[in-house]
């Protein structure tokens, strides 16, 4: 049974509790984040005494990105294995020195990629495996949602800067996973440029934010992975669509039978519920299935998210090594 | 100029010049020759253009059973003409545009490019204005005038989505030569090859989705970042010309677009085209999808999958109708000059910014 901490609050700190409790060999013996909470267990809004705690192994980070990568290395520190959904990290030497702390301690870092364990991105993921579009060429994933009140107050707990506020904040947080994804399905094509474009989808009052990031692999192959999350949908309806387009064919997966979707009238479900894919990322965890730890010291697909990140300060589009 | 007064729903008939048949002009001429109170006057073109061209308009004309003129300024000299149809090829659409504006004719030009540079973007702008301020009209084939974006701009315009902000646009035809050999004088060569187009997908279809994102956003484009990949088609990869382009536009307003063009050819998808539009603005998102067939036959022999084009919006129709119109009645197309030559700029930014790998402000 694992002994498991949990730092972080808002939306996905509320998926990986309810993962757990599908897994079941998960024992969460405590948490940390700024706001005050329980969840019945030991609660800190200080996550060095949480992480410190003798009686936990592993910590599980689901804090914003400009906090994840010093939570990482702290509970490394600490002696504990370390989870996360993508690897932490603002800039590379961040991500790296989440790598070298987890190695110099001795403990794992496991990248949970909630997004591969999906069944709709696992689907596509056979489809391709089986020759069925030919090489991969060209793909299209838009990921549209409602941003709750809750989740902008959770994230803003941290402080600056805020995913709420700051739009490479914001796509380190929401858009890693689809980036991610587009790195697993072009399957070792390397990405050699990365431009990103972002603007706001609500008005000036109201937080809201879409980024748009252009992947031009390395052979002239191209992904475009778009990303946002606004007030003007109503609770778990929105936008979701995954296009790949290879040699011999192509796959769709769209919600393009709205021709409108206008604030309360939208009423259409989530595809996928995020949580399957994070129970299932812990199932394969747990079952010691290979999962990429970043142990020979490559940040991986994070580059791409570093790059689109650095792409929205510069304006221009970043060379990817 | 060719104009006409309408009086108690009497009107003049109109003459159609019709320049060059190198591409949709024989569309062109189709559509105007049943409208009444249309005639088909002439073909007329250049005398150095290639010999299939030439070829292409004689049996124009023949099939018209009208004079085909190996000079265009005879054409536009041949009495009786009030419109201009261009189906060149597209190198020579500026020039043709302005030497036909300069004659006084209204102007209907096949599909952008509206010129091939800056210098001809300024040439065919500064024709477009004298002409306007004569009453002349100026218009090319484009998709704003399908019904489902005709319809996603009125929604838009009654505020239902609010603000337009994020902008995504398709514009991936699914027919094409694939891994045939095409040369330059086959029917794919002749429609596709750089030899005759100067360029690939984003010259002919990538103005499309500009076009539909700049007439839905309704701000100007004011920096252009684009990739191009040579993937689908042989003849694409062998000539270097792109059948893969990936747009990201930013907005005056503040709002972005991305827009993908492409032609991977797969005989069994069930629409002639993947072309459609999301716009996400501050109150909700609209789609409009104009070449979703609204008649799918399900063939259980012929395979999965069957294309039928029943149903569909056909945008040359509803150009050159746009155009006549305006000529008639006295009032503008929908789109003029300025939108064209707005899109045509982005265009050519768009390569710039892919041979130089950086973001081009217009």
């Amino acid at each position: 049974m694992v002994q498991l901490a949990i730092i972080g609050n808002g939306d996905r700190a509320a998926r990986h509790l309810a993962a757990y409790q599908q897994i079941g060999s998960i024992n969460l013996v405590a948490g940390a984040s700024p706001g005050a909470t329980s969840n019945g267990i030991p609660w800190s809004t200080d996550y060095h005494k949480i992480v410190e705690r003798d009686d936990i192994d592993t910590v599980d980070i689901v804090a914003p990105p400009a906090h994840a990568a010093e939570i990482a290395v702290a509970a490394a520190q600490a002696g504990k294995h370390v989870l996360v959904e993508y690897l932490p990290g603002c800039t590379r030497g961040e991500a790296e020195g989440v790598l070298a702390a987890c190695h110099a301690a001795g403990v794992t870092l496991t990248q949970l990629r909630p997004e591969r364990n999906a069944p709709l991105p696992k689907q596509y993921k056979a489809t391709l495996a089986g020759g069925k579009l030919g090489s991969l060429r060209y793909a299209h994933s838009a990921s549209i949602w409602s941003w709750q009140e809750t989740d902008q107050a959770a994230n803003r707990q941290w402080g600056s800067p805020s995913p709420v506020d700051d739009p490479g904040q914001f796509l380190l947080e929401y858009a890693t996973g689809v980036l991610d994804l587009m790195v697993w399905f072009f399957d070792g094509n390397p990405v050699a440029q990365v431009f990103a474009r972002e603007c706001t989808l609500s008005d000036a009052d109201s937080p809201s934010r879409f980024v748009s990031i252009v992947l031009f692999f390395a052979d002239t192959s191209q992904a475009i992975c778009e990303v946002g999350l606004t007030d003007s949908f109503a609770a778990d309806t929105g936008i979701q669509r995954l296009t790949l387009t290879g040699m011999r064919g192509s796959v769709y997966f769209n919600d393009r039978h709205h021709d409108i979707i206008v604030g309360a009238k939208g009423t259409r479900p989530l595809i996928d519920d995020p949580i399957t894919g994070i129970a299932a990322s812990l199932a394969s965890w747990q079952s010691g299935s290979a999962l990429d730890d970043g142990a020979n010291g490559d940040i991986g697909s994070a580059r791409i998210a570093l790059a689109a990140a650095e792409s929205l300060r510069t304006g221009q589009p970043v060379e990817v090594g | 100029m060719g104009s006409q007064t309408a009086t108690n729903g009497d009107r003049r008939e109109l003459g159609v010049l019709l320049l060059s048949a190198a591409r949709h002009q024989n569309a062109f001429a189709e559509v105007l020759a049943s409208e009444p109170g249309v005639r088909l006057i002439a073909v007329a073109d250049e005398s150095d253009i290639p010999d299939w061209v030439r070829v292409e308009n004689e049996n124009l004309a023949t099939q018209y059973n009208i004079p085909y003129l190996n000079d265009v300024d005879a054409g536009l000299a041949t009495p009786g003409v009030d419109i201009v149809t261009i189906g060149s090829l597209y190198s020579r659409h500026g020039p043709l545009t302005v030497k036909s504006l300069d004659a006084g004719k209204h102007v209907l030009l096949d599909k952008q490019p509206m010129a091939m540079s800056d210098e001809e973007c300024n040439q065919v702008a500064a024709a477009a204005e004298k002409a306007t301020a004569r009453g002349q009209k100026l218009s090319y084939i484009n998709h704003t005038l399908n019904p489902p974006v005709r319809r996603a701009k009125r929604a838009i315009e009654r505020g239902e989505i609010g603000e337009p902000r994020a902008i995504f646009a398709s514009a991936i035809v699914t027919y094409g030569p694939g891994e045939e050999d095409p040369e330059p004088m086959s029917k794919w060569g002749l429609g596709l090859d750089p030899k005759w187009w100067s360029g690939g997908e984003l010259i002919h279809h990538g103005a499309y989705a500009i076009g539909v994102t700049r007439f839905l956003m309704r701000s100007e484009i004011t920096s252009v970042y684009c990739v191009l990949g040579s993937h689908f088609n042989r003849i694409h990869r062998d000539n270097g010309s792109e059948d893969l382009v990936t747009m990201s536009l930013g907005f005056a307003n503040g709002g972005v677009a991305t827009l993908v063009i492409a032609r991977p050819p797969n005989s069994s998808h069930p629409s002639y085209a993947d072309e459609f539009v999301n716009v996400i603005g501050t109150r909700g998102a609209i789609t409009a999808d104009w070449e979703k067939p609204s008649f799918l036959l399900c063939d259980a022999e012929a395979g999965l999958a069957r294309r039928e084009m029943y149903g569909r919006s056909e945008g040359t129709a509803l150009g050159v109708l746009d155009l006549l119109r305006a000529v008639q009645n006295g009032t503008e197309p929908l789109q003029d000059a300025q939108d064209g030559l707005a899109e045509t700029r982005v265009l050519w930014a768009g390569y710039q910014s892919a041979r130089e790998g950086r973001v081009i402000s217009l």
